[in-house]
C-alpha cells in the first residue's frame, strides 16, 4: 500500500483529558509516599543499631510537627494506593475459577481490602497491647 | 452491534464503537467526535491502522500453532468445555483497536504491542489444541510485550466485548517470569489434544 502523509497528535497532557488517567497518575505518584516512609523506618532500624541516643534523637525528629504532617499525609496517600491496589488486583490475578465460573471482580477487592483492613486492626491492637 | 471493528471513534474524549453510541444519550449536551487517539491520521476520522494489522497482530502468531500438523483425514480436534473456557473470552476480540485508543502506553511508546495484540497472544497460548508459546515468548517477554504494560487498565474498561486485555496482559507477566526461572515448560498446553 502506498505511503499516505498522516499526522500524528502529540501526547503532551494525556493524563489531564481523561478522569481515569487523572486517577491513574494519582494511584502512580501516591507510592512515592510509601518509599518515603519506608526510608524513615529504614532509617529508624539503622539509628537502632548505633546507640540509644541515637535511637531517642529519631523518635524525637518523628514528634516534629513536619513529621506529623507528613505521616498523615502519607497515611491518606498509602491508604488510597491500597486501595486502588485490591481495585487493580482482579487484573493480576490468575484465572480464578469456582466450579468452571470465573470469579466475580468484586470478591477480589473485596476480599483483599477486607484482609488490608484485619491485618492493620490487628496489628494496631497488638502494638497497643505491647 | 460490535461485530465488524470498523466504527471507532473518540465520542467526548472516550473511544467507543459509533454502532453503540446514541444521540439520544447525549441530548441535549453537545458530542464531540474525533478519530481514534494515538493513530496517524490519514484525514477527517480516518486513521492508518497499518502498524496494528500489519505488524502488532501478525507478531504474536494469532493462529493455532499445532505441536504435529495433522492431514485434514485426521480425527478433529477434541476440545473439553473446561479447555475451551481457558481462551473463550479472550477470543472475542474484533480488532476495534478501541483499546489501543484508550492505553497511554501506546501513544508514548508505539513500539508497545499493545492490548488486543498480546490479548489474542494469550487466547493462543491459553489453547489447548497450540503448542505454539515458545515461538510467541519472544514478544512476549521483551519490554515491548507484556512489560511495556503499566496496568493503566483503561483498555478493559472500553472493551465492547468484555476482553479484558489487562487481565490477560498481567497474568502473562506472570508467565513471564515463570519462562525466566524455566518454570513455565511445564505449565504450558502440550498442544496435543
Amino acid at each position: 500500500m502506498a505511503r499516505v502523509k498522516t499526522y500524528v497528535r502529540p501526547m503532551r497532557g494525556w493524563w489531564r483529558r481523561n478522569p481515569y488517567f487523572v486517577r491513574y497518575m494519582i494511584r502512580e505518584a501516591s507510592s512515592v509516599f510509601l518509599a518515603v516512609y519506608t526510608v524513615i523506618l529504614l532509617v529508624g532500624l539503622f539509628r537502632l543499631t548505633q546507640s540509644e541516643a541515637a535511637w531517642d534523637a529519631w523518635r524525637a525528629a518523628l514528634a516534629s510537627p513536619g513529621s506529623i504532617v507528613f505521616h498523615w499525609l502519607a497515611l491518606l496517600t498509602v491508604g488510597y494506593h491500597a486501595y486502588t491496589w485490591w481495585k487493580v488486583a482482579p487484573k493480576t490475578a490468575p484465572d480464578l475459577r469456582i466450579a468452571g465460573r470465573p470469579l466475580p471482580e468484586l470478591v477480589i477487592t473485596a476480599g483483599g481490602l477486607l484482609a488490608t483492613l484485619g491485618t492493620s486492626a490487628l496489628v494496631y491492637v497488638i502494638v497497643r497491647w505491647m | 452491534m460490535a461485530i465488524c471493528d470498523s466504527c471507532g471513534k473518540m465520542v467526548n474524549g472516550v473511544p467507543q464503537l459509533s454502532c453503540h453510541t446514541f444521540l439520544r444519550d447525549y441530548h441535549p449536551g453537545k458530542v464531540r467526535i474525533e478519530p481514534l487517539n494515538h493513530f496517524p491520521v490519514v484525514r477527517d476520522l480516518v486513521i492508518d491502522q497499518s502498524d496494528f494489522f500489519d505488524k502488532k497482530l501478525p507478531s504474536v502468531k494469532p493462529y493455532i500453532v499445532p505441536k504435529d500438523a495433522k492431514p485434514v483425514s485426521a480425527k478433529t480436534h477434541v476440545q473439553t468445555p473446561a479447555q475451551f473456557q481457558k481462551y473463550y473470552q479472550y477470543s472475542q476480540c474484533i480488532n476495534c483497536l478501541l483499546c489501543y485508543a484508550a492505553c497511554p502506553q501506546y501513544g508514548l511508546k508505539p513500539e508497545f504491542t499493545g492490548p488486543a495484540a498480546l490479548a489474542l497472544l494469550h487466547r493462543y497460548n491459553a489453547d489447548s489444541r497450540d503448542r505454539g508459546w515458545e515461538e510467541r515468548a519472544e514478544i512476549l517477554n521483551s519490554e515491548e510485550g507484556v512489560w511495556g504494560c503499566t496496568l493503566v487498565g483503561y483498555c478493559s474498561e472500553v472493551c465492547p466485548k468484555q476482553v479484558d486485555p489487562a487481565h490477560a496482559i498481567n497474568q502473562n507477566k506472570v508467565n513471564s517470569t515463570l519462562d525466566y526461572f524455566g518454570v513455565l515448560k511445564f505449565l504450558m498446553p502440550k498442544g496435543g489434544a
